[in-house]
């Protein structure tokens, strides 16, 4: 490339080729929205690692003096800056200590959701016949009778464990991704780059692996991060009902359901915990929607591209 | 190289597309075989059943729709259709390569081409990850694309038309295949890269010694490569031979026909004769000869009688064999 007749083109291929390939945290800073959205979801990982251990204590801890404190000032000391419930307990240490069960739970039920209901839709996408029927019957089941019900009768049967809790999420939440799986393989099984791998000997496991499920995974994922706050939701329904997390164990959804009784006089009881739950889905939506960018090799460039060139 | 043994053997392939209506008969009795080593093209219009000969022999057909109601495809002595999917496995990209029309479709979006030539040496369980990288990038290389080493990471949006076709012949013969199906391989690109992709496709059938079946409705692009020629109508191969005394002497009005259109280069002054009236449809086809209703020379007999497979001797000495009643009137020019 030194040589002084190189063509405008090659010093473009060369300007691609510097460009190509910046490391990954690079472009996470070069996305402002979705740097701020990792520093949250980091934030909120080193809660759940850690704020049982550091905060279980103080969130457990009562001080009828201090009932319904309004959040923002320090006089009550730091763990106050929140405000505290209607036992005094510290809203902050509550709500740290509330990211694990919560993220537990809705990250576990998704995941599942995702990975059993995935697979499913392949297979009734891609194989097809008495398979599909099969898996898409059931998921006409699920669908048509109401979650919340199914959830109420199956943990009212079997006991309100948090296994149980999240196995019943998990399979409510399964007709969505059964079915856009299944949309996804039946459109691209037929593209030619699927024949193109048969015509390589390429066999249905193969195929389905390698060539599909890399095409089909962005758009599960953009699935499953808007469910989070779904699920976060759900939980806290069913804990209001009394049949999901049972106190003293706590969760943000059990925390909005909570506060529900005291929204006229504390309205931070149920906010507070409404709003990590928001933070949260959307923090994991702006991320994967970068993520979703970094993976499409077609559209890494907008976030490798200099700002002034989007 | 005509002594050379057979590797590929199609026997009166018949091909239906069923829809709630109507049954579509898209191949209708093809019958021709390639030699090992040869060029065979097979040579038609769109919608003549081309397409859907090369995706029966490579078991790319969706049944449904599609069925294969009778004949029989052989692989170097062995039968395609009736084989374990396993056993096929093993033939397809090892023995077998094919490459496609549409290049960019045929490519992953998602993956690195360096992986896509890669997938034959995996899908094989060939080759070490460094190995097979090695291996893409040298195929690449073979290929024709320049600074190998670094395209090899690049993506399919990221290639122009023809480099995608490279990169398709590459990934098709990877394994050194001993057949290579190429579908239309130039349809898609613009004259100057057909020429280099048919040099491409050349050298590599020499360099590997592979036998190829050329797919194309490009008078020019047969005449120029292929060995031997299968001229096909409505689902038949209407006749087949040495290339050049096809084109030189057709013995079918359908091929004679097909050479009238095309415009010959040497004379301006002569007119074109386009083939009048359009491609039968393939859920009604006519009795007899499906080519009568637009044939010139066609009589009595030909609405009635299907013409049988004739051998006709060729002034070389070598045969070709036709499929109409009046050949050798039509090869020796009296008719028309």
């Amino acid at each position: 490339m030194s040589d002084p007749a190189a063509t405008p083109v090659a010093a473009a291929a060369e300007a691609v080729q510097v460009r190509r390939r910046l490391p990954l945290w690079r472009l996470l800073v070069r996305d402002r929205f979705a740097l701020v959205a990792a520093f949250w979801l980091a934030l909120l990982v080193v809660c759940m690692a850690f704020g049982p251990e550091l905060l279980g204590k103080a969130a457990t801890a009562l001080d009828l003096r201090a009932r319904n404190t309004p959040p923002g000032s320090l006089e009550k000391g730091w763990l106050a800056v929140l405000g505290t419930d209607a036992l005094g307990r510290s809203m902050l240490a509550r709500l740290v200590v509330a990211t694990r069960n919560t993220m537990a739970v809705a990250l576990t039920a998704i995941t599942l959701a995702l990975l059993v209901g995935g697979l499913l839709g392949m297979i009734a996408g891609y194989v097809g016949g008495w398979s599909s029927h099969l898996i898409m019957r059931g998921a006409d089941v699920l669908q048509s009778f109401p979650s919340l019900l199914l959830a109420v009768v199956v943990l009212y049967v079997l006991e309100p464990r948090v296994s149980n809790l999240v196995v019943v999420l998990a399979v409510t939440r399964l007709p969505v991704y059964v079915r856009v799986a299944r949309a996804e393989v039946l459109e691209i099984r037929e593209r030619l780059f699927v024949q193109a791998a048969r015509a390589l000997g390429g066999g249905r496991r193969h195929i389905l692996r390698r060539h599909i499920a890399p095409v089909v995974a962005p758009t599960l994922l953009t699935i499953l991060t808007v469910d989070f706050a779904v699920v976060m939701l759900a939980e806290s329904s069913l804990s209001f009902l009394g049949i999901g997390i049972q106190p003293p164990e706590i969760t943000w959804g059990l925390m909005v359901a909570q506060g529900r009784n005291h929204l006229a006089v504390a309205w931070w009881l149920s906010f507070l915990p409404g709003l990590a739950i928001m933070l949260a889905a959307m923090s994991a939506n702006v991320l994967s929607s970068w993520l979703r960018t970094v993976g499409d090799p077609s559209q890494r460039w907008r976030l490798e591209a200099p700002r002034g060139e989007r | 190289m005509s002594e050379a043994a057979t590797l590929l053997e199609v026997r009166d392939l018949r091909v239906e597309f069923r829809s709630g209506l109507e049954t579509v008969h898209a191949v209708n009795g093809a019958t021709f075989d390639v030699r090992a080593g040869e060029t065979a093209a097979i040579l038609g219009e769109s919608g003549c059943g081309k397409s859907v000969t090369a995706a029966a022999i490579m078991r790319l057909l969706p049944q449904p729709p599609a069925r294969i109601t009778a004949g029989e495809i052989r692989f170097d002595g062995e039968s395609v259709l009736t084989m374990s999917r396993p056993r096929w496995r093993q033939i397809a990209g090892r023995r077998i390569g094919m490459v496609f029309q549409d290049a960019l479709s045929s490519l992953n979006p998602v993956f690195s081409v360096g992986w896509q030539i890669a997938e034959a040496f995996r899908v094989h369980g060939e080759a070490s990850r460094a190995e097979r990288r090695r291996r893409a990038i040298e195929l690449l290389d073979r290929v024709g694309i320049s600074g190998a080493a670094t395209r090899v990471d690049h993506f399919p949006h990221q290639f122009s038309g023809g480099m995608r076709q490279r990169v398709m012949i590459a990934m098709a013969v990877a394994l050194g295949p001993s057949l290579l199906i190429a579908d239309e391989p130039t349809t898609a690109l613009d004259v100057t890269i057909q020429a280099q992709i048919m040099d491409l496709l050349a050298s590599l059938r020499a360099e590997y010694g592979m036998a190829m079946v050329l797919i194309s409705h490009d008078l020019g692009v047969v005449s120029e490569v292929a060995d031997r020629v299968a001229v096909m109508y409505a689902g038949r191969v209407v006749e087949s031979g040495p290339t050049r005394e096809v084109l030189r002497r057709p013995s079918h009005p359908y091929t004679l026909a097909l050479l009238r259109s095309v415009p010959g280069g040497k004379s301006k002054a002569q007119k074109l004769h386009p083939i009048v009236g359009s491609p039968p449809d393939l859920a009604r086809m006519p009795v007899g000869c499906a080519f009568h209703p637009r044939c010139e020379m066609a009589r009595e007999i030909c609405t009635r009688v299907a013409p049988p497979c004739t051998v006709v001797e060729g002034a070389s000495g070598a045969t070709r064999t036709v499929e109409c009643h009046f050949a050798a009137e039509v090869a020796s020019g009296r008719v028309a």
